[in-house]
């Protein structure tokens, strides 16, 4: 599904050089659940965001689906991200300025062929699955961390990804939510059969998913 | 895409108040700005009620010296000075020749007087204050083409007995009867007393960068011309020839014509000095204004620049506060283009919210109006308002475009990250 050969990532500066990742080859399978773990600044985010497409290697190959994206255009990116890739942050990144139905429903919006009442019905479907469809017309600002989270989760849902990457879905919520959050991911996992990468901190969630990977000073150490 | 815009728009309603209101002020500035740019060029190209092409002052100058302490001898200059103009006339390239006193258009020693149609009563009286008056005679209204207010030459409608008439220009006579129809009644306000209404002339302006002013021809008589000269003498910068040739000649040309023509045009005691087109004395007229207008001009583009920097740093402001939103549609699939797009139809849907007031203010403005017809109001108005309106959208595409280039610079990665 997803193959990551020799990647590196340099980060230059006028002063400094920083080896961000090193010789990086992983593999993950259609409908793995990965996670990866390590000390902050160990390089993990950095390759979410390379396999998301919202970072570039600095030399190495990305291959999804049999497909060399390493070299894809803004334009094509953009398109593989959004028919692809489904993203959850630390922090959710819901736009304020839009209510929870609006926000589901933003990926739709570069999607051709979709009617403005297919949009909302498929946000509203989405939103019913991770029970917050009761909230719909709240701002983000009135939600719980827990329940900005199932929107983001939604939102990164609706259209119909093949691979889920979550930076640290949890990191920012209690460990009652961060269950129900955990839970959310793996029904989408095990339900659908996609793939999901996850960044995190905590050992207990690293254990409930299919595989761990370890990071230290931007090499995998196992 | 339009129903998420309108309602961020919605949603963001106070900080879009305070944008709106910034848009607003700024539209209004460059709209008046504009307004009385394209005011100045609008009354630039309106006919001036003189035509001048082709047109030429001869200056005059004296053969026989007199000392200082003599008194000067002007007896024969009305003589001379005839048969010069006379002599001219024969020439198969004149067109037009004429003599007039302080009252060649273009100059700034034309004369203002008061005046009113004398048939008012006592308490009914309506002076037009500050009317231009020029002496002409038939010669002096072939020359520069003096029409009345159905476009017919005035020179052919001067009786052949010399008598003094007047002949005030459609403003003034709007001014002092409310009407046109005031052919053959006294007006009031000169030396000469009550003085009939002969024609009424077409609008007059006084250069080619003023509003139509108020005026009047007095016909003068061979008489008042001859005591004019043997008072003052023909060489008095008062005393001017002004001649139309039929085609046009340069400066060179017209020197050259003068050397070539030098029997006819001297007459002692006087000769022709020089002539001097009524392009260049025009021109000399203008300059202040032209002046005026550069100035405008300079003042409006610095005026552009500042609110390009105001607009410019208010959606940068706007575009950085947004640096995470910017990571995130990205992150979901959305284009830099379309970002972009994003962020200037916002800018450009606050502007149109603007529309309704300014289409109200057109309207009082138009209603209100001072100038004398819709041509002259409406058009401009809308013409100006549509400039403001493209500028102003040029000014917010140009700072949605420089603000987030700058953001687009920083990796999607970089805005999203939490550690």
């Amino acid at each position: 599904m997803i193959t990551l050969e020799n990647i590196n990532k340099v980060y230059r500066t006028s002063e400094i050089e920083t080896q961000a990742l090193e010789n990086v080859h992983i593999h993950v399978n259609k409908g793995e659940f990965l996670s990866i773990m390590g000390p902050s600044g160990c390089g993990k985010s950095t390759l979410l965001n390379i396999m998301g497409l919202l970072d570039t290697p600095t030399s190495g190959e990305l291959i999804i689906d049999n497909v060399n994206i390493t070299s894809l255009g803004d334009k094509a990116a953009a398109k593989f991200r959004n028919q692809n890739l489904g993203f959850i942050f630390q922090s959710f990144h819901l736009i304020h300025s839009l209510n929870i139905l609006d926000n589901v429903e933003l990926p739709l919006l570069y999607r051709k062929g979709l009617s403005s009442k297919e949009r909302t019905e498929k946000a509203k479907a989405i939103l019913e699955k991770v029970g917050l469809s009761h909230r719909m017309h709240h701002m983000p600002t009135q939600l719980s961390g827990g329940q900005c989270q199932r929107v983001a989760i939604a939102r990164a849902m609706i259209g119909d990804p093949k691979i889920l990457l979550a930076d640290e879905p949890t990191g920012n919520l209690d460990s009652k939510m961060g269950t129900e959050i955990m839970d959310l991911l793996h029904q989408f996992n095990e339900e659908d059969n996609r793939t999901v990468i996850m960044v995190t901190h905590n050992e207990l969630q690293a254990k409930q998913t299919d595989r761990t990977i370890r990071f230290f000073d931007g090499r995998q150490i196992k | 895409m339009w129903k998420q815009l309108l309602h961020r728009i919605y949603n963001e309603r106070k900080q879009n108040t305070w944008l709106y209101v910034e848009l607003l002020i700024v539209l209004a500035i460059i709209w008046v700005a504009f307004n009385d740019l394209y005011k100045s060029y609008q009354l630039s190209t309106l006919p001036t009620g003189t035509n001048i092409e082709n047109c030429w002052r001869l200056r005059i100058g004296r053969s026989v010296s007199t000392s200082i302490d003599e008194h000067p001898d002007f007896s024969q200059d009305y003589a001379a000075i005839t048969q010069i103009m006379k002599n001219i006339r024969q020439d198969n390239a004149v067109d037009a020749i004429g003599l007039t006193v302080n009252s060649m258009p273009y100059s700034s020693n034309n004369s203002n007087i008061s005046m009113y149609l004398a048939k008012d009563s006592l308490n009914n009286k309506k002076y037009v204050h500050g009317v231009l008056i020029r002496y002409y005679n038939k010669d002096v209204m072939r020359v520069f083409r003096c029409k009345d207010i159905h476009g017919r030459p005035l020179a052919d409608q001067i009786p052949a007995i010399e008598k003094h008439y007047i002949i005030p220009t459609k403003s003034t006579a709007l001014k002092m009867a409310g009407h046109t129809n005031i052919i053959d009644t006294l007006v009031t306000g000169f030396d000469n007393g009550p003085m009939p209404i002969l024609q009424i002339a077409e609008n007059i302006r006084y250069s080619d960068y003023e509003e139509v002013m108020d005026g009047c021809y007095e016909v003068i008589t061979e008489k008042d011309l001859s005591e004019f000269i043997e008072s003052e003498g023909a060489t008095s910068n008062s005393v001017q020839v002004c001649l139309r040739m039929k085609q046009h000649m340069t400066q060179q040309d017209m020197e050259n014509w003068l050397n070539k023509n030098k029997a006819l045009i001297s007459t002692s005691p006087l000769y022709i000095n020089s002539a001097t087109s009524f392009s260049l004395i025009k021109a000399g007229l203008n300059e202040y204004f032209v002046r005026q207008i550069k100035q405008r001009v300079f003042l409006v583009s610095f005026l552009l620049v500042c609110a390009f920097l105001g607009i410019l740093g208010t959606f940068w402001l706007r575009t950085s506060q947004r640096r995470k939103e910017i990571g995130l549609l990205m992150a979901i699939g959305s284009s830099k283009a379309h970002i972009i797009l994003n962020f200037i139809y916002e800018g450009l849907f606050i502007l149109l919210c603007t529309l309704p007031l300014i289409i109200l203010y057109i309207g009082y403005y138009i209603t209100t109006g001072h100038l004398s017809s819709h041509e002259e109001i409406v058009i401009p108005t809308i013409i100006t308002s549509v400039l403001s309106i493209i500028t102003m959208s040029l000014l917010i595409i140009g700072g949605v475009l420089i603000s987030a280039w700058s953001t687009f610079k920083i990796q999607a990665a970089e805005v999203l990250h939490d550690e």
